[in-house]
């Protein structure tokens, strides 16, 4: 019974997804389609490739809020590279991807490793900087006419139109992440610093480096989701992806990557991206308004999170008794030094 | 003749103000269990740490297997051989037991974490152990007593020649202690060296060859166990002369304005107690029995508590903290920085913050009635300030104690509970909050007390309560004081009364 429980609690977000199905289905006609299934899963790849760079950042006990605006930010960079300095197709998007990792995704870690502030302030800041930095690159203007080329990855798909490349390209980012996670002794220690900072430190794990790579790292995957936003769209926005960060966020935390660091797993994130997608999807074939959309989505976040907040509560409950002595020993020995 | 593996040479260590190591050398044989005792802040912790190599010396050398050294390094006492086992847990949670036990160094093959190697391995180490435990399964999911085993297997896995391990045994149960000690035995089998702090004197008389007592910073004595019994080790650990006196007070005691029966929570069983109008109640016992448990329970700071509580002879259980206040209870916290006062405020709003109904007039508060609040308090109190308007932080540490105070006697408390009232307060300062909780006694006022220093148990209070491991193991009347008395049933040893 134990067991099952605790498979059911693993799996409840599989569970949640069919519900969605179902619900959808009778809301409206038009949802559970081939047609708009394929839809919903070119829309979760561009988060789903955007939420495998938040979990990295969440599991090494980081937050970022500024995701939206880093994509928006290779977007332009990488639209403007393509039509302006007719740069071809792979270099553009490289270049994008690398030079937004290396200045957005390296200022928050920095910022954060160093000065200690909280995360969820900093990535705040910057996701205000960088969502004005891509109004700047091009004054505000939308980049369009992108090359032929550079749609291939957002808008083609392989078998006859039911596998679209940026579904497969998600599919193999999922195993990139999965493999340096799991794999690397990066992704351990990265576990590690998440888990409890200090005990890191004590093992010999160097606790700012590992802080300020995966805010690199990071940044890496959601400025590769931002340009395949932009070939989705076929068109660098200045404005793109501003929805981004409260869907993959609460994705992330639905999908079992805990806020609270240390703790998660892509494969199973799969599964809060896709509850994300169909919700969102599913809002919007069913017609309903807009402003309820954000009602909605927010009160997932706050409901996700909140979940995964008050399971830790329980936990610390649990031994916070035993917790608070050695503590309290602890502080003794400290701060008497020799009193009695 | 046994070889010396680790000798200390004239070990000092002065912190500002507070000696905390003087002149301590001490041999450690090769392959022996040498128990460390000593009461609470004797010294044991620092020692332990100028070997890992957390703190330096002021004074003395170490020599090690022959070589000498001013000083040790983290690295340098890891790459000796030296393991420390600390009391606080350096895990983490979310990882698996087996993660713990190699993080830093996990197993890699063609550069690649190694998953399998690593379970494997940790494995090995719990079957080592005889340790019965799922290697992959989540740290958080073990209970504390696994938690302690974690650490403890985390440093078997290194090359140990040193173990050192700062009371391991606190969080176990008693099956659990039968396990660590069978691995003690199997380490000195092998020839590891431990070091073994712990306050239960069956566990040193167990597993150890020899006792060394420290006292003040200071190596008292060292013993070969057989030589020696549980009387002579615990007179070593408290036998000293009373260095401070205590302020004299004639007061009277009177009628009983607290019952407290069977009170249970927070992992604290069975406490009960009266307290009479204008007693000072002393609790006691060792860090972790649940003293500070046990009165966050009565002072409605924890729920989950059950028992009575008979407050003037009226029934009453606070949920919450307000309702205690309200019936006049107060608690003055132990971390007075972090639960006392507030340090960025000036001391009249800490001072008024309980009592803003008092000095209000409607909505608004009334400046002239604070003013008058704060300085009656601060001329009663003396606290040494330029002004009520100076901030709380810049005082010093028994002027805040003395804020916290001033802030519960301008909201009429009559029961004072008092958590380590004079920690990391200076002497002179001490002898003025003793001086003020006599007088708040005489005042009609009671006061419970929880103390580590044993002077200050002694000297300050009517009757102690003796707590070991969350049960009350005795009362004693002040005709019954003794250091002695109060050590043995802290160490849940039976009393012999003569």
């Amino acid at each position: 019974m134990k067991e099952f429980k605790k498979h059911l609690s693993a799996n409840a977000c599989w569970l949640v997804l069919i519900a969605l199905l179902i619900f959808f289905y009778f809301l409206s006609p038009n949802f559970l389609t081939t047609k708009n299934m394929i839809t919903v899963l070119k829309q979760v790849s561009v988060n789903g490739i955007c939420a495998v760079g938040l979990a990295i950042i969440l599991i090494g006990g980081g937050i970022d809020l500024s995701t939206g605006s880093q994509a928006a930010v290779s977007g332009m960079i990488c639209s403007t590279l393509l039509v302006d300095k007719g740069w071809p197709v792979l270099p553009a998007f490289a270049a994008a991807i690398v030079i937004t990792a290396c200045t957005v995704g390296l200022l928050n870690g920095i910022s954060i490793a160093y000065t200690g502030m909280p995360p969820l302030i900093a990535t705040l800041g910057t996701q205000n900087v960088a969502r004005g930095i891509a109004y700047l690159i091009t004054n505000g203007f939308i980049v369009y006419n992108l090359p032929e080329p550079a749609k291939i990855v957002g808008q083609t798909s392989l078998l006859g139109g039911y596998l679209p490349i940026c579904v497969l390209l998600f599919v193999v980012i999922l195993f990139i992440g999965h493999f340096l996670l799991n794999k690397t002794s990066y992704g351990r220690m990265l576990f590690a610093v998440g888990a409890n900072k200090e005990a890191a430190r004590l093992s010999g794990i160097p606790v700012n480096k590992i802080v300020i790579s995966s805010y690199v790292i990071g940044s890496l995957f959601i400025s590769l989701g931002g340009v395949v936003l932009m070939s989705r769209v076929n068109s660098g926005i200045p404005s793109a992806g501003t929805d981004i960060y409260i869907e993959i966020l609460s994705g992330c935390t639905i999908g079992g990557i805990s806020s609270r660091g240390g703790k998660g797993n892509v494969f199973k994130m799969l599964g809060g991206v896709l509850v994300m997608g169909v919700i969102s999807n599913g809002m919007n074939v069913a017609g309903i308004s807009e402003y309820y959309q954000y009602i909605v989505k927010g009160a997932i976040l706050i409901i996700a999170v909140g979940m995964d907040s008050y399971q830790s509560v329980i936990q610390t409950n649990r031994r916070s008794h035993i917790i608070r002595s050695a503590a309290a020993a602890e502080e003794k020995k400290a701060g008497r030094g020799g009193h009695v | 003749m046994k070889q010396v593996l680790l000798s200390l040479k004239h070990i000092s260590k002065q912190y500002p103000g507070v000696l905390a190591l003087n002149d301590v050398s001490l041999d450690v044989y090769e392959g022996e269990t040498l128990a460390l005792c000593g009461e609470n802040g004797a010294g044991k912790s620092t020692l332990i740490k100028t070997l890992s190599g957390s703190i330096l010396p002021s004074e003395g050398t170490i020599i090690y297997d022959g070589k000498e050294y001013d000083s040790m390094t983290p690295k340098r006492s890891q790459d000796l051989g030296i393991s420390v086992v600390y009391q606080e847990f350096n895990l983490m949670n979310t990882l698996s037991v087996a993660e713990n036990v190699y993080v830093g160094r996990l197993p890699m093959k063609h550069g690649l974490y190694d998953k399998k190697t690593c379970i494997e391995d940790a494995k090995k180490i719990f079957a080592d152990m005889e340790v019965d435990i799922d290697v992959t399964k989540p740290v958080e999911e073990l209970s504390v007593a696994y938690m302690q085993l974690v650490e403890i297997a985390k440093n078997l896995a290194k090359e140990t020649r040193l173990l050192i391990m700062d009371e391991p045994t606190a969080p176990l149960t008693e099956h659990e202690c039968i396990i660590l000690f069978g691995i003690m035995r199997k380490l000195k089998e092998r020839g590891v060296t431990i070091i073994f702090i712990s306050h239960r004197m069956n566990e040193i008389f167990d597993v150890c060859d020899r006792a060394a007592v420290m006292r003040d910073g200071q190596l008292i004595s060292v013993h070969n166990i057989a030589e020696i019994n549980r009387d002579q080790l615990i007179r070593d650990m408290v036998g000293r002369s009373m260095s401070e006196a205590y302020p004299v007070c004639e007061k009277t005691i009177g009628e009983t304005v607290l019952k407290v029966e069977n009170l249970s929570g927070n992992g604290v069983k069975q406490i009960s107690f009266e307290l009479h109008r204008g007693e000072i109640l002393g609790l006691a016992g060792l860090v972790g029995a649940g003293r500070t448990e046990i009165m966050r329970i009565l002072y409605g700071a924890d729920n989950g508590g059950s028992g009575d509580i008979t407050l003037h002879g009226k029934k009453v259980f606070f949920k919450n903290p307000k309702e205690a206040v309200k019936n006049g209870i107060v608690l003055l916290p132990e971390d007075r920085k972090r639960e006392g006062v507030l340090l960025t405020l000036p001391i009249s709003q800490n001072v008024v913050l309980p009592n803003l109904r008092k000095v209000s007039s409607g909505l608004f508060v009334n400046r002239k009635k604070v003013d008058e609040m704060v300085e009656r308090q601060r001329s009663d109190l003396k606290i040494a300030c330029y002004s009520g308007e100076q901030l709380a932080g810049t005082l010093s540490g028994g002027n805040q104690q003395k804020v916290v105070l001033a802030k519960w006697l301008a909201s009429d408390a009559e029961i004072l509970i008092f958590d380590e009232p004079t920690r990391g307060i200076d002497v002179g300062a001490k002898w003025e909050i003793y001086n003020l909780m006599n007088a708040l006694c005489k005042r009609g006022m009671s006061i419970i007390m929880i103390s580590s220093e044993m002077d200050e148990l002694i000297g300050m209070s009517d009757r102690v309560v003796v707590l070991f491991e969350g049960k009350q193991t005795g009362t004693l009347a002040k005709s019954e004081f003794s250091q002695e008395a109060i050590l043995t049933l802290a160490s849940g040893e039976e009393l012999v009364r003569s």
